[in-house]
Order: structure tokens, then sequence, then C-alpha cells
């Protein structure tokens, strides 16, 4: 990712430092290419970047080699100059990425539709955690007078989904929500105009 | 990364629309179970349908709960049965459809196609024997469904054909009294008809299609309707080509979800996917019709004029969105419009909107025909015959798919109401408006000629 103007020298990095690097703040034009040019200036290269605002403050994530030596410190301090005072900054090191927690899982997309309560997070994560399923990526909006929450997740493979499904809906239901999961193939091939026929070994 | 409306879009169409997979038929071929005793013929058809679709219901249910939508229903579609029948007498006939309806039973289908011939130039005595055997097959059995074929674009119109079916299902009318005439609602007869139908009654594995593929067809209107009467809540004042394009939309989702679920199944069973189906398969259920529909898009009493336009709109959009959406649409891919499936199409027939005459304009805007239509019991043998005519004429010279789908209730007269239960639901006796007055054209038998436009080599 970001091969920038010199991709020779990214080839050319030599057992390279890693570093996961947060950075939170109320949002203004001009963060990302603050923290891009704080990057740049330690000869870096962003490899993966997740980035969002929530309710006016500006949320990044991003992972990043830089030349072997730079530590988390340095790298911490040449954002943090780019950067306003009040905005939070979190760097660490990591060797090699992290396994993910759910390997050979697979990847649904579950929903829920209602309205707007205090503990319905709660009570939704706490059932995929009952079920041994992992969220990665979570999302809400508003519809009328409803609230909905989308979740990406990865259920272990050995899960009966009819009975997960079943259990997601009953123990919502109480709470005034809909609630379903479905497979994340279903949204890719509604969505995508690929052939079909790759999703089926994706 | 799931983009968060294309995730909220498709979520309402499986939560709140009823998304589903209207079916998924696998094909088999029979021809290697030809056999000169007919006893060991039907049996070695039996066994060989119970070991290609032993998993099929299985498969199809594990697909349906991996991804959490319903696959309505699973089918069966043999060969043309009249090949095997080469040599044999009508009472071979029977004898097989009562091993295919087995066979169906055992797998756990609910319909098996394929008690089939192909008779657009002439009758050899295998599809004779099958054709005088369909009374009684179809009476004595409750999961097979039989089709002919009496035209095609390139052969033109075999008369003597349409004559003897006419009879058939006057006689199958008879055979099932007791069942309102049931039988007939198990048989079609088709110009033009497709190989790879994925569709009851008219499904069949045809001559070009390999030993064994899936076909399936997509969801119901039910979910079409939905995204009409959301894009109207948006935006009451919403143009026909607007309604058009929302239509291509969803048609292009519903067919991508359609060939997922039917590849899925095609590799678990070690089968080649053959197509999707793009037709609007309706129940007799509230908001799964495809009248419903057309009153979505304005037309409030269903016959009305305007009511053919809507149906080459719809007709035309789903086929736009599936024929991008995939590069393995087939079978028939119209609108389907089975009359007595078909909720607001059987209350506007019974309101007296809706006519014979109408429908058969329909038709030649989309591709099926005349569909479940309850007749009068007393209907005479040659105004059924040139019903079959006229809807095969439609299609022969517009070179597409139409078939005749009707129901000559016995000791039933027009307004009479008649329930068949299920899938197959409930309608109302009519009659054409003027029922007779070319019997002597009918009688005259023979053949019509194909038309020019097809000497196109």
């Amino acid at each position: 990712m970001l091969p920038l103007d010199h991709p020779e020298d990214l080839r050319s990095m030599p057992d390279p430092s890693r570093h996961v690097i947060a950075v939170l703040l109320p949002d203004r034009v001009g963060i990302l290419r603050d923290v891009t040019a704080g990057v740049v200036a330690l000869g870096g290269n962003i490899e993966g970047i997740r980035q969002t605002v929530v309710d006016g403050f500006f949320s990044l994530v991003f992972t990043a080699a830089f030349p072997a030596g730079v530590t988390a410190e340095t790298v911490r301090a040449a954002l943090a100059r780019r950067l306003d005072a009040d905005a939070s900054l979190t760097v660490r090191a990591y060797g090699a990425r992290p396994r993910p927690p759910l390997a050979g899982g697979v990847r649904y997309v579950a929903m829920t539709r209602g309205p707007d309560r205090p503990g319905t997070i709660h009570a939704i994560s706490a059932f995929f955690v009952e079920h041994g399923i992992n969220i990665e990526d979570w999302q809400v909006e508003s519809e009328g007078a409803d609230t909905i929450y989308t979740a990406q997740v990865t259920l272990p493979p050995s899960v009966d989904f009819r009975r997960v499904q079943a259990a997601f809906r009953a123990r919502l239901a109480p709470r005034g929500l809909s609630a379903t999961i479905v497979h994340e193939n279903i949204f890719r091939a509604t969505n995508e105009i690929g052939p079909i026929k790759g999703l089926l070994h994706a | 990364m799931l983009k968060r409306q294309d995730v909220l879009s498709t979520l309402r169409m499986v939560q709140e629309e009823n998304l589903d997979v209207r079916t998924v038929t696998l094909g088999i071929n029979l021809n290697a179970c030809s056999q000169r005793n007919p006893e060991k013929l039907a049996q070695a058809v039996r066994d060989r349908i119970v070991a290609q679709a032993r998993d099929l219901v299985r498969h199809c249910d594990d697909v349906a709960a991996r991804y959490g939508l319903p696959i309505v229903n699973k089918r069966l579609a043999v060969s043309p049965v009249s090949v095997l029948l080469e040599g044999h007498a009508p009472a071979t006939a029977v004898r097989l459809a009562r091993a295919l309806d087995r066979a169906a039973g055992e797998v756990r289908v609910d319909l098996i196609g394929g008690f089939s011939a192909l008779v657009q130039k002439g009758v050899t005595p295998g599809e004779r024997a099958l054709i005088e055997s369909l009374p009684r097959a179809l009476s004595r059995t409750r999961r097979v469904c039989a089709s002919l074929n009496v035209g095609t674009t390139r052969a033109g119109l075999n008369v003597d054909a349409v004559r003897l079916a006419a009879a058939q299902i006057r006689a199958a009318a008879e055979a099932s009294r007791a069942e309102r005439g049931f039988a007939c609602a198990k048989l079609v007869v088709f110009a033009n008809m497709p190989e790879d139908n994925p569709f009851m009654a008219g499904a069949m594995l045809g001559p070009g299609e390999p030993e064994r593929v899936v076909n399936v067809g997509v969801s119901g209107p039910g979910v079409v309707k939905r995204a009409v009467d959301r894009l109207l809540r948006r935006d009451p004042a919403a143009t026909l080509d607007e309604l058009a394009e929302e239509i291509k939309h969803t048609a292009f989702r519903v067919t991508r979800t359609g060939e997922l679920i039917g590849r899925e199944v095609a590799e678990r069973l070690g089968v080649p996917f053959g197509v999707v189906d793009l037709s609007l398969a309706p129940t007799p259920r509230v908001g799964d019709s495809v009248g419903e529909i057309y009153q979505s898009l304005g037309v409030r009493r269903l016959g009305a004029p305007g009511t053919t336009a809507a149906v080459m709109l719809l007709n035309d959009a789903v086929k736009k969105g599936g024929a991008f959406a995939s590069s393995a649409v087939g079978g028939l891919s119209g609108a389907f419009i089975p009359v007595m499936e078909d909720r607001a199409l059987s209350q506007a027939m019974a309101d007296g909107t809706l006519t014979i005459e109408k429908l058969e304009a329909m038709t030649a805007v989309c591709s099926v025909g005349l569909d479940m239509i309850l007749l009068p019991g007393d209907i005479s043998e040659e105004a059924l015959a040139g019903i079959i005519l006229d809807e095969a004429a439609i299609g022969i010279a517009n070179r597409k798919t139409t078939g005749v789908r009707v129901i000559p209730v016995p000791g039933a007269r027009p307004g009479d109401r008649v329930d068949f239960g299920g899938l197959f639901g409930a309608g109302t006796v009519t009659r054409p408006a003027c029922p007779e007055g070319a019997a002597a054209f009918v009688r005259r038998g023979g053949h019509i000629p194909a038309p020019i436009h097809s000497l196109t080599n």
C-alpha cells in the first residue's frame, strides 16, 4: 500500500520495524495528510489502514513498516508533532501479524433493527461471545424510528448456523428487535458483478 | 469490505421481502434405462432416479441453512419418457409414471417432470403411447408432471398432435373427476418448449442437455413488488422508466442469489450447473403475486387497457437485470402467469376484468402462455384444440415459448369456484368469449407450416 514515489526503497527495506498506530481526535480537514506526512518523514510504508468518523471524531487505525531501528516512541513523536494537542495517539510495535481469532471461520453479516435502548450492543455482543462468534466490523445507523446495527462476524466452522440463527432471533425479540444473520456470499453475490463461481471457494 | 448501503438493501430483501430460491431442479437423463421388459424398465427408471437424486434434498437443505435463504421447492426433471416407450404399449407408460411417482417420493421431492413427448413434426408409436396414457398416468399419480411440445418456429405446428392433446386433456379431466379435473394441472402443451426449464409442470431434461444438471428458478414476485412499492413510497411520482430501472436492479440481485445457491448445490451433488430461470413464479400467498406487481405499477384492475404494456415492462426489466447478472440464464425466463396460483390474477378472473382473450394478448409479450385456467367441463375438444393452436401460433410466430395448461372441470360452469389447495391455488371457471365456431378449421388436422422468418440459414 502507498508505494509513494520510491517503491524501490520499500523493496530494499531490510528487517523492517512494524507498528500498529491508532489516532483519535475531533475531525478536521487534513488529518490524514498530516499523519501520512509523519510516516513518510520516517521512511515508512503503510500496509493496512481503516479510517472512519464517529459522531464528529476522526478515528484511524493503520499498520506500517519502517526502516530497522525506528522505535514506537520515534513514530509517536513524529506523528504527535503534526497533530493537534488533544489528539490521542497510540503506537505499538509488533513482530508477526496476529493470527485471526477464528482461523477457517465462515463470514456472515448480522443485523438487528428496532428501537434504540441502552444495552442493545452489549446484548448482541454477549450473544456472539457465547457462541464463539468474532465481530470484525460494526456499524450503526438510524432509519425512521429504528436503529439498525450491522456487524460483520466470523462464525466458527463447526457451528450449527441454523441453531445460531434461531437463538439470535429468540434472544433479541424480547428487546423489540428483529434480527438476522446472512452469509457474506449473499452480499457479495448481490453487490458485485464478478462470476458467481469465484465466490464458492473464496 | 461490504458497503453499508449494499448491506442494508440486501438484508432488507432477505429479512423483509422474503428473498428465496423458488426451485432447485435436478435434471436426470433416463435413456440408459431402456428395456424391452416393462417391469424391468420401470425398475431401472426407479433405481436410477433414486441413485442420482438421493442427496438432492439434503444438499438443498444444507445450502439453504448455510446461506439463511429458503429453497422453496426441490424437484426433478427427467429426459422425455416417450423415448423409453418405443415398442411399448400405453400400459407400460402408466407403469413408468408410477415408477417416477414412487422414486420422487423416495427422494422427497414433490413433483417430477419429463413425462413428455416432443411431437412438433410427427408422433412416433412411443410418443403416442405416452400421450394416450396421460389420463391414467396423471390421475393415478401425485407427483408426475407431463408436457408435450406441439410446435416450433422452425418446424411449424403439428395440428394432429394438438387434437390428440386436446382429447387427452378432456379425458384426463374426466379421469380425475373426483378431484375436479386436477390431473390436467400437471400437463402443459408447449410451443418452442425449453429444454432446461426448472419450473413445473413443464420441466424436463431436453435432448441437448447433460447427463445430470442443476437448474434453478429465482425468487418469487414478492421481492420485485416490494422494491416497486418502496420506490413509490419514496417517490410517488416515479415514472415507468424509473420503475423499470428499480425492477432491473432487483432482478440482478435475485438472479445472482439464485445462481449462487444453484452452483453450490450442483457442486455438492457433483453435477454441472445449468441455468437460472428468471421467471417470477407466484404462489397463492398474499404478497407473492405477479398481478400485484402490475397493481403496484398502477394497473389497479387487471385486464384494463394498459395491462399488456405493464406485462412487457416487467418482463423486459427482469430479463435485462437477469441477463447482466448471469451468463447462465435459460429456461422460460419470462413472467409466469399461472392464473390459479396467483392471487391477484385469480381475483381479476373472478371479477371478470381479466379474460382468456386478454391473457392471450399478455402472453404475446411474456413467455408462458395460458397457465392454470379453469374451463367448463363441457368445453369441446375442438375448442380446447383451438385454444392450444392460438397460443402456439403466438409462440411460433414470435420465436418464443408459449404453453397451455387448462383444466376443464367436469360438471363445472362459468363462475363456479374450484380450489385445488396448496401451491396449485384456487380459481373461477371461465370460458372464451366465443368458444365454438372454428371446429371445421381444427378438424382439418395436418400441419401448419413454419413461418417464413424461420428460413434464416
